[in-house]
C-alpha cells in the first residue's frame, strides 16, 4: 500500500510556504533543506527542521494511505506554488513524491524519510494559552529592535514574558527598544519569561494573524507554539534579558504630537542628506519640530510641521534609521514624540494606544 | 582526558557505520561528560541531537563503547556545551561555521556615535556596571585616600572600614570607585552577595513596596546582601520614612559585619536633613573625600579615554582640554567625545584651534551671554528688589542675602577678583567680598533651600533668553 493523498491547494501552498523558511540552508546534510510529508488516516502533516527549529503543519484532506516521504523543501514549493487547480493528489513511489493534478503529473525525487530528525518532545516547565492575532502583534512590533550583533546573545532575540495580567515582548540593541504591553485574560500559571531567536520571531509574526488560540509549552531550553494547525518549536536563547524598565523614561523635557506620516517623510527626505554619521536633527521649538540633515558633499535639507510643543526648545539627533523602524512600527495616524536632550533617551509611541513604546538614544554631535 | 581518547575511539568506529552527512549532523560538537556506575553520560548540542541518538543511535554507540571499555553499561544524553578543546570533532571540520547564519555585524552605520542605554550592561542581580573597574580608574593625590582605603575593603570587605563613606563633588568618579569596589569584590569571590543601589532607586522601591504591600520582600531583599552600595545617599535626607528604612537596613547588616558604602556629594554633617543617629553611624566608620583631580591626573584621564577609544587625537588638544575645563570629569570625557566626533567628521587632522571651536558651544554656549550686569539684574528680579539697592550700601536686611548670592555668583561664575566685586557693590572692601563668598559657600552644605534658590538663579542666568 503506498501513501496516498488529495487536499485543497491553498492548504498545501500555505504549509509549504511555512515550512521552507524553517528549512537549514546547507549543503552537505540535504535532509535539514527539505520537507518531511507524513500521511496518516485523513491528514498530512508537514515537517521541517534545521535543528535550531521545528515546524510541523497539518492538513486535513482524504483518500489516504500512510507513509511518509522526504522532498527538497524549495523544489515542492515552487511546484505547488505553480499549480492552477484547487485539488492537489499526491501519492509516494519508490521513495519518490508524485504529484497529479488535471494534466500534469510530476515527480520529485526523494530522500531516506528514516534519516530525517526526529522532532523532540517538550517536558512542560510552564503552560499558557493566548490569543494568536495578540502574540503575533507583539513580536512583529519588537522584532526591528533586535541586536544583530552576536556580541551579546541575549539581545538577539525577543523577550516575552508573561505575568498574571500582563504579557509584554521586548527587543533591544542597546541603541533603542522596543516593548509590546497587553492586558492577559487567560490564566498565566505562575507565568514563564524566555528569549526566542529573531529568526523564529519572524515567523511567528507571519503565521499568527488570526485570533485563533495558541497554547505556549516552555520547556527547558525549548519552547512550543501550538495552533490549530501550525506547531513550532524553538529553541530558546540563553541568558538574561536585562532589566530595560529603567531606560523607558518617564518624563520628557520637550514633547509633542505629530501627524506620524508627515513625520515619516520628513525623515526619509532628510536621511539622503544625513553624514556619514547617518543623523537627522530634530528641533523642538514653540510651534513647530524641524527635521534637519545637512552632508558637506551632498547638501542640506530642513523641513519645518507646525505642532505644539510641550516643555522647552530643544535640539537632538537621531540615526535616522533607527527612527524610521520605530515610526514604522506604530499604527495610529498621530504619534507621541518625547525628548530629553542629547545624552537621555527619547520615546515615540502611539497618541492614545501605549501598548508599543519604541525609545533610543540620540547621537551626540 | 582518558574519557575523550575513549569518546574518539567510538566515533571512528561509529563513522564507519554513517554516511558522512549524518555523521556531522548527528556527532559533532557530542564529547562524553562523565562516566559513572556504568553509565556513560554523553553532551549533545540540542534537543533534536538527544532525540535523534536516543532513538536511533543508541545500540551503535552503546556497541561502539562496550567495544572499547566493557565497562559501560548505559548512556545518558544531556544537552550542554563540551569544555575547551576536546576529543569532539566540531572544530576540525568546521561545519559550525557552515551553519552559522553569517549575520551583517552591525546594519547601521553610525552606531559607535550613539551612545547605548546604560542600564543594559548593568548586572541584574548586583546592578554593578561592568565598565567601572579599578584598571580605568585614574588615582591622584585628589583620590588616594579613597582609593587606599578602596583597596583595604576589598582585601577585608565588612572588617577593615564598615561603613566607608565617600564624598566629593559631581563627576568626579565617586560612583566609578564605589562600583568598582563591588565589581572587585565579585570578581574575587563570585559568591558573593552585592547589591549596588542609587537612593532615588532605593526610594522607589519603597514606594513601590508599600503600595503592592511587599515591604517585607524588600526588607529581606536588603538585608541578605553582603555588601551593600548606596550611592548618593543625600536623596536618602529628604524624607523620614527612607531615613528610617535605610537605618534599620544599616543596622542589621553592620551588625552582623557586612560591608557598607556610601557616597554622597558632601560630608555627614553637612547634610542638614540627615538625622542624627544615622549621621553618627555614618561618621563611625572610614570618611574619604575626592577633591578636584590637577592638571596632570587630568591629562592622564583623558589619554586613557584616547587609548581605550583607539582614536589618535594630538597631545597639544588633549592639553588644550585638560586646561580648559578643571573642575568635573564627566565634563571632561563629554569634551573629549565632542573632539573625537569632530575629528571623524573632519578631513584635516584635528589641531588645537578646531578641538577649540568643537567644544566651544559645549562650553561657552551658556557663559558667554552672561555679566556682571546680567547676575545682577537677575538676582534682583528674583528677590524683587531694586537693582539699585542691591548695589548700594544699603543695610536693609532683605537685600543683604541677595547681594551675598550675587557676589557668590559672580566670584563662580565669572572668576571677578574679590576687590572689583566690592568695588561693583558700592565701593565696598574686598575683605566682604570674600566673607559673602564664603559664607553662601559654606550655607549651601547645610541648607537645601539656599541651593535650590541659587540653582533657580542660576538657571534664569543661563537660559533664559528674555534677560539677555
Amino acid at each position: 500500500m503506498v501513501m496516498k493523498f488529495t487536499c485543497l491547494t491553498t492548504h498545501l501552498q500555505r504549509a509549504l510556504g511555512i515550512a521552507e523558511r524553517f528549512t537549514g540552508k546547507n549543503l552537505t546534510l540535504p535532509v535539514l533543506s527539505s520537507v518531511l510529508l507524513d500521511v496518516s488516516k485523513n491528514t498530512l502533516r508537514v515537517r521541517a527542521t534545521n535543528l535550531e527549529h521545528a515546524v510541523e503543519i497539518t492538513i486535513a484532506g482524504t483518500g489516504a494511505h500512510e507513509g511518509r516521504v522526504v522532498v527538497p523543501a524549495r523544489v515542492a514549493s515552487q511546484l505547488i506554488q505553480s499549480v492552477g487547480d484547487a485539488r492537489v493528489d499526491l501519492e509516494e513511489r519508490h521513495g519518490s513524491l508524485l504529484v497529479c493534478t488535471r494534466g500534469r503529473e510530476t515527480k520529485i525525487n526523494g530522500l531516506n524519510p528514516e534519516e530525517f530528525p526526529l522532532i523532540p518532545k517538550v517536558t512542560p516547565v510552564a503552560v499558557a494559552t493566548m490569543d494568536g492575532a495578540v502574540l503575533g502583534r507583539g513580536i512583529a512590533s519588537v522584532l526591528p529592535a533586535v541586536s544583530l550583533s552576536e556580541f551579546k546573545p541575549e539581545l538577539c532575540g525577543v523577550l516575552f514574558h508573561l505575568a498574571s495580567h500582563e504579557v509584554r515582548c521586548a527587543a533591544t540593541d542597546t541603541f533603542r527598544l522596543a516593548e509590546f504591553r497587553a492586558r492577559y485574560t487567560g490564566d498565566a500559571g505562575k507565568g514563564m519569561s524566555f528569549i526566542i531567536p529573531q529568526r523564529i520571531g519572524q515567523e511567528m509574526g507571519r503565521i499568527l494573524t488570526t485570533s485563533e488560540e495558541v497554547t505556549i509549552t516552555m520547556g527547558d531550553n525549548q519552547a512550543l507554539f501550538e495552533t490549530v494547525d501550525v506547531r513550532v518549536l524553538s529553541r530558546l536563547i540563553e541568558g538574561t534579558f536585562p532589566e530595560y524598565g529603567g531606560i523607558i523614561p518617564k518624563n520628557f523635557e520637550s514633547s509633542c504630537y505629530l501627524k506620524r506620516t508627515d513625520l515619516l517623510s520628513a525623515v526619509k527626505a532628510a536621511s539622503i542628506f544625513s553624514s556619514k554619521l547617518q543623523e537627522v536633527t530634530l528641533s523642538f521649538a514653540k510651534k513647530s519640530v524641524s527635521i534637519a540633515a545637512r552632508n558637506a558633499e551632498v547638501g542640506e535639507y530642513i523641513t519645518e510641521i507646525p505642532t505644539v510643543i510641550t516643555g522647552k526648545e530643544r535640539v537632538v539627533s537621531f540615526n535616522y534609521h533607527y527612527l524610521l523602524d520605530g515610526l514604522n512600527l506604530l499604527t495610529e495616524d498621530e504619534c507621541f514624540f518625547g525628548i530629553n536632550g542629547e545624552a537621555a533617551p527619547g520615546m515615540i509611541r502611539n497618541k492614545a494606544d501605549g501598548s508599543i513604546l519604541y525609545v533610543m538614544m540620540p547621537i551626540r554631535i | 582526558m582518558e574519557q575523550h581518547q575513549m569518546w574518539r575511539e567510538a566515533l571512528a568506529k561509529i563513522e564507519l557505520d554513517l554516511s558522512r552527512p549524518s555523521f556531522l549532523m548527528w556527532f559533532q560538537e557530542t564529547d562524553i561528560m562523565h562516566i559513572e556506575n556504568g553509565v556513560a553520560t554523553v553532551f549533545v548540542p540540542n534537543s533534536f541531537v538527544r532525540e535523534w541518538l536516543q532513538n536511533k543511535y543508541h545500540k551503535t554507540i552503546l556497541h561502539a563503547l562496550r567495544g572499547i571499555t566493557s565497562e559501560i553499561k548505559d548512556i545518558a544524553y544531556v544537552i550542554g556545551k563540551p569544555q575547551g578543546n576536546t576529543g569532539t570533532i566540531s572544530a576540525s571540520f568546521g561545519i559550525k561555521d557552515a551553519l552559522k547564519r553569517k549575520r551583517p555585524f552591525s546594519a547601521y552605520g553610525g552606531d559607535e556615535e550613539t551612545t547605548p542605554f546604560k542600564d543594559l550592561t548593568v548586572n541584574p542581580i548586583t546592578n554593578l556596571n561592568p565598565r567601572y573597574t579599578f584598571a580605568t580608574f585614574v588615582v591622584g593625590s585628589f583620590n588616594e585616600l579613597a582609593h587606599a582605603a578602596a583597596q583595604s575593603i576589598i582585601k577585608n570587605p565588612g572588617l577593615s572600614y564598615n561603613p566607608f563613606f565617600i564624598y566629593g563633588g559631581v563627576g568626579l568618579g565617586k560612583t566609578h570607585l564605589i562600583q568598582a569596589i563591588g565589581n572587585e569584590v565579585l570578581a574575587n569571590n563570585p559568591a558573593v552577595k552585592i547589591r549596588y543601589v542609587p537612593s532615588e532607586r532605593y526610594m522607589g522601591e519603597i514606594v513601590d513596596a508599600l503600595r503592592n504591600q511587599e515591604m517585607q520582600k524588600l526588607k529581606e531583599k536588603y538585608r541578605e546582601v553582603d555588601v551593600l552600595i548606596m550611592d548618593d545617599i543625600q536623596f536618602v535626607a529628604r524624607t523620614e520614612k527612607m531615613q528610617e528604612e535605610f537605618f534599620h537596613t544599616f543596622n542589621t547588616l553592620y551588625e552582623r559585619n557586612k560591608q557598607i558604602i556610601i557616597s554622597s556629594d558632601r560630608p555627614p554633617h553637612a547634610i542638614a536633613t540627615l538625622e542624627e543617629r544615622l549621621r553618627s553611624r555614618f561618621e563611625g566608620g572610614m570618611i574619604a573625600d575626592v577633591g578636584m583631580p590637577d592638571f596632570e591626573t587630568r591629562l592622564l584621564i583623558l589619554k586613557m579615554k584616547v587609548d581605550s577609544k583607539k582614536i589618535n587625537i594630538p597631545e597639544e588638544v588633549l592639553v588644550y582640554l585638560a586646561d580648559t575645563i578643571k573642575t568635573n570629569i564627566r565634563e571632561l570625557e563629554g569634551a573629549l567625545n565632542k573632539v573625537i566626533v569632530a575629528s571623524k567628521l573632519s578631513n584635516a587632522p584635528l589641531d588645537a584651534e578646531t578641538a577649540r571651536r568643537s567644544i566651544a558651544a559645549h562650553l561657552a554656549a551658556p557663559k558667554k551671554f552672561i555679566s556682571i550686569k546680567k547676575i545682577i539684574k537677575t538676582v534682583a528680579d528674583f528677590y524683587e528688589i531694586e537693582e539699585r539697592d542691591l548695589v548700594h550700601r544699603s543695610r536693609k536686611h532683605e537685600v543683604v542675602k541677595p547681594r551675598q548670592i550675587a557676589m557668590y555668583l559672580m566670584r563662580e561664575e565669572l572668576k571677578t577678583s574679590y576687590p572689583s566685586i566690592g568695588d561693583k557693590f558700592g565701593g565696598r572692601d574686598h575683605t566682604t567680598a570674600i566673607h559673602s563668598c564664603e559664607k553662601i559657600t559654606r550655607d549651601l552644605l547645610t541648607n537645601s533651600e539656599l541651593e535650590e534658590e541659587i540653582r533657580a538663579i542660576r538657571e534664569r542666568i543661563f537660559f533664559d533668553r528674555s534677560v539677555a
